[in-house]
């Protein structure tokens, strides 16, 4: 799946949205989007060496969402990650930070954006003349926080980091992990929206390497903050609240896990689902597509062509079925119930029309992306039928 | 923007590495003992050519008209000299004589060199207080024929000859132009450009050694300088001018500081001397700045990555010319105590050793210091740019 379907607009004119990215049901919601990336190209090198590293990038990325960003080294990630940091210059598309284009940005508009935005680099960048205090106070002074006040955040996010003991030692005679944990303090102690973190954990052992995530997960939610990480850290893939793979430049896949999670319960749901392993349930929910629909909205009419299998994830569609000329009421479907799957099994025309109650917002699987997960279970069709005939 | 963080990061980068700040500081420190070295020769040679006509206490200092330095030796006739006495506001005109070519002088067995011969009155009080009182101590020894007194700063290597003895009580039997002369005592006056040695006699002694100078028939004919004191009240200025319409042009008339201030304008402009120091001193800075960027540069070359960091985290260019400039303005300061300390040593054993006296006024050592900040910022100011070009995203 390629997350830059996401802009194209269907020709049905809904909003359309990959089902594991948050946007649409973070615009139920009532989320607002922090990072809005758009078509967004990037190029090293000028003239006959120039080459593309980054194609069609699009994304959004939510307040207070833990986004953790895999791929293999050259994938382009990094130059992501330091596209929304304001550390490159936009070149092609469009790129939002809290609200700003960073296309053309004037360069003191950057500089106060950076303010806002917590970096945490994989070296530690510490100056070894000054202790872990004033480093960590290099950044707290920059956005102006009273004295005292810093004084007490720096000394509780160091004691917090286990390094109270250590706070007025230089860097030298601190250790890798210790080190490590003061930039993590630095990155963290000017309150910023956004944390842009390079392998944030790659330095220290599990118990502090979970506190530091800890304290990002506190952060996000407390605080509203925003993290970004790159990270090859297995112990601490499970704070994400969402993993953008990336391959060769392209968003190969942007996973919200969470949103994963839930489709595969609904899905498991069904009896004829739980047949299948948690790896074809996830890949089915990635496959997934979201649509939302306005009140009133006909989503499918009787006697169409079957295309698409469709699961609610919120709000509550009515199904009418036309009985020679009237429109009879058949059922009202609500969030975790599904539709539309008889056209696709017996390959004929819709057998009923079904309309969205409220705001609903629905995930989509395609024909042919259905009929291949039928193929992988065989109860499946069978329990698909059981349903059929309960419901009628 | 934020330009003064409380956190004191120029310094605390500075001084972080004791070994390195070290050799910073010595380097700047160089450079400001070169500077001061090219003014203190400066001064000493400048000092030096006018040591004379500020020794003397005349309001006033007649000259011939073609007599561009003091050390050339066009002169004037004595009649001007009597043309002064009789004009008013005018207390007294002492002519002064001075002989450096005719005047060969030879210790018993040694080489003939010329040395500097100044007659006067010696029974007047013409000089400078300290001088003066040397000269009334000795002035019945210089009453008697071929006597004179000899500068103990005159150079022993040039005429083989030890004044210190003299100063200590011996006298010391000489020639002078090929007649006999007798050093019954000492002076300290000091050597310049053109003199290695310098004797004072009085005027009959004088008329002894050179009676045909200039061609003429009388040895005191032709003066060198006319010194003019002025009565009690006048004003220098008007009676200058006053004098100078009186002579007419084959003198100029000048205050003493004027002939001072000609002189030192003449050796400083008209000679490549001044270009030399000045030239030296352009070293000296040139030295500093080369010496200050390659420390500065290095700082921030060592730095790059924690400075990148800070550019990441917003803080701006101007902080970072902040940064640099504070550092170069301690490592000026730094360096500059030093080189005052060393220089000052320095032209201790080099007034001891030379007979050239080194001095420095407070304007010179303001200047130095002047020069040593700009220096250090004007390298610093090379420097930082390094620094703007750091790449945060290099740091992913």
């Amino acid at each position: 799946m390629n997350a830059s379907d996401t802009s194209s607009v269907p020709p049905d004119r809904h909003v359309r949205a990959p089902a594991t990215s948050a946007s649409l049901l973070a615009r139920m919601t009532g989320s607002d989007c922090v990072i809005r990336v758009r078509e967004l190209n990037h190029f090293f090198g000028e003239g006959e060496t120039r080459k593309q590293v980054l194609f069609h990038n699009t994304l959004e990325i939510q307040r207070g969402e833990i986004i953790i960003m895999t791929g293999p080294s050259g994938s382009g990630k990094t130059t992501l990650l330091t596209l929304i940091g304001t550390l490159r210059r936009v070149q092609e598309g469009s790129l939002q930070l809290l609200g700003q284009e960073l296309n053309g940005i004037a360069r003191q508009d950057m500089t106060a954006l950076r303010k806002q935005i917590g970096f945490i680099f994989q070296a530690h960048n510490l100056f070894e003349s000054l202790t872990a205090f004033q480093n960590v106070n290099m950044a707290a002074e920059l956005v102006g926080i009273e004295r005292a006040a810093a004084r007490q955040r720096i000394e509780k996010l160091l004691t917090r980091l286990d390094l109270g003991h250590r706070i007025h030692y230089k860097p030298h005679s601190l250790s890798g992990g210790q080190r490590q944990r003061v930039a993590v303090a630095r990155g963290l102690v000017h309150s910023p929206r956004v944390v842009l973190a390079d392998e944030p954990t790659a330095a220290l052992d599990r118990h502090t390497g979970r506190e530091v995530v800890t304290l990002f997960q506190e952060l996000a939610r407390d605080e509203g903050c925003t993290i970004i990480m790159v990270t090859h850290d297995n112990r601490i893939l499970d704070v994400a609240d969402r993993i953008v793979n990336m391959v060769d430049g392209y968003i190969h896949s942007n996973v919200l896990v969470r949103e994963s999670a839930a489709i595969c319960e609904f899905l498991k749901g069904c009896p004829s689902f739980a047949d299948l392993t948690p790896r074809s349930l996830s890949e089915v929910a990635d496959t997934m597509q979201a649509v939302l629909y306005s009140p009133g909205t006909v989503i499918i009419k009787q006697g169409d062509v079957g295309r698409d299998f469709y699961l609610i994830r919120q709000g509550s569609v009515d199904v009418l079925q036309a009985d020679g000329k009237a429109q009879r009421h058949v059922a009202t479907l609500h969030e975790g119930q599904f539709f539309g799957e008889v056209a696709l099994l017996e390959d004929r025309p819709r057998n009923a029309t079904v309309i969205a109650k409220t705001e609903t917002l629905c995930y989509t699987l395609g024909k042919d992306a259905f009929r291949d997960v039928l193929s992988r279970s065989h109860t499946f069709e069978e329990e698909l039928r059981k349903v059929l005939f309960d419901r009628q | 923007m934020q330009l003064v963080t409380r956190t004191p990061l120029a310094w605390k980068n500075l001084t972080h590495n004791g070994r390195r700040l070290a050799v910073a500081v010595s380097g700047v420190t160089f450079a400001v003992v070169l500077m001061f070295m090219e003014q203190g020769f400066q001064n000493a040679l400048f000092d030096s050519t006018v040591a004379l006509v500020r020794n003397f206490t005349a309001d006033i200092v007649i000259v011939s008209s073609s007599r561009y330095s003091l050390s050339s030796s066009s002169r004037f006739p004595f009649h001007a000299v009597l043309l002064a006495r009789g004009a008013p506001d005018v207390a007294q005109v002492q002519p002064i004589y001075v002989e450096n070519y005719l005047s060969l002088f030879r210790p018993p067995h040694r080489t003939s060199r010329p040395i500097r011969v100044i007659a006067a009155d010696l029974r007047q009080p013409l000089f400078q207080p300290t001088l003066q009182e040397v000269i009334s101590r000795q002035a019945s020894l210089l009453a008697a024929p071929q006597t004179a007194l000899i500068d103990v700063m005159s150079k022993e290597s040039i005429y083989e000859l030890d004044p210190g003895r003299v100063a200590g009580g011996s006298p010391e039997y000489v020639e002078l132009a090929d007649k006999q002369l007798q050093l019954v005592g000492t002076f300290q006056l000091g050597t310049d450009f053109a003199n290695d040695g310098t004797l004072l006699m009085n005027l009959e002694n004088f008329a002894h050694y050179f009676p045909r100078r200039d061609l003429s028939s009388d040895a005191l004919a032709m003066v060198d300088l006319g010194l003019v004191h002025c009565r009690f009240g006048s004003d220098p200025g008007q009676v200058r001018d006053q004098l100078q319409r009186q002579l007419g042009g084959n003198v100029r008339v000048y205050t003493r500081q004027e002939l001072v201030d000609k002189e030192i304008r003449f050796w400083d402009r008209s000679t490549p001397i001044g270009i030399i120091f000045r030239v030296g001193m352009i070293m000296g800075f040139v030295v500093g700045i080369l010496i200050c960027y390659q420390v500065l540069y290095n700082d921030i070359a060592d730095h790059l990555a924690e400075f990148a960091t800070l550019m990441a985290m917003g803080y701006g260019a101007l902080y970072f010319v902040g940064i640099v400039v504070r550092s170069a303005v301690y490592l000026a300061l730094l360096g500059f105590v030093p080189g005052l300390g060393i220089s000052w040593l320095l032209f201790q054993g080099i007034t001891l050793w030379t007979g050239l006296t080194m001095n420095l006024s407070r304007w010179d050592i303001g200047l130095t210091l002047a020069f040593t900040v700009a220096m250090c910022i004007l390298s610093g100011l090379f420097a930082v740019r390094k620094l703007l070009a750091a790449d945060p995203a290099s740091l992913f």
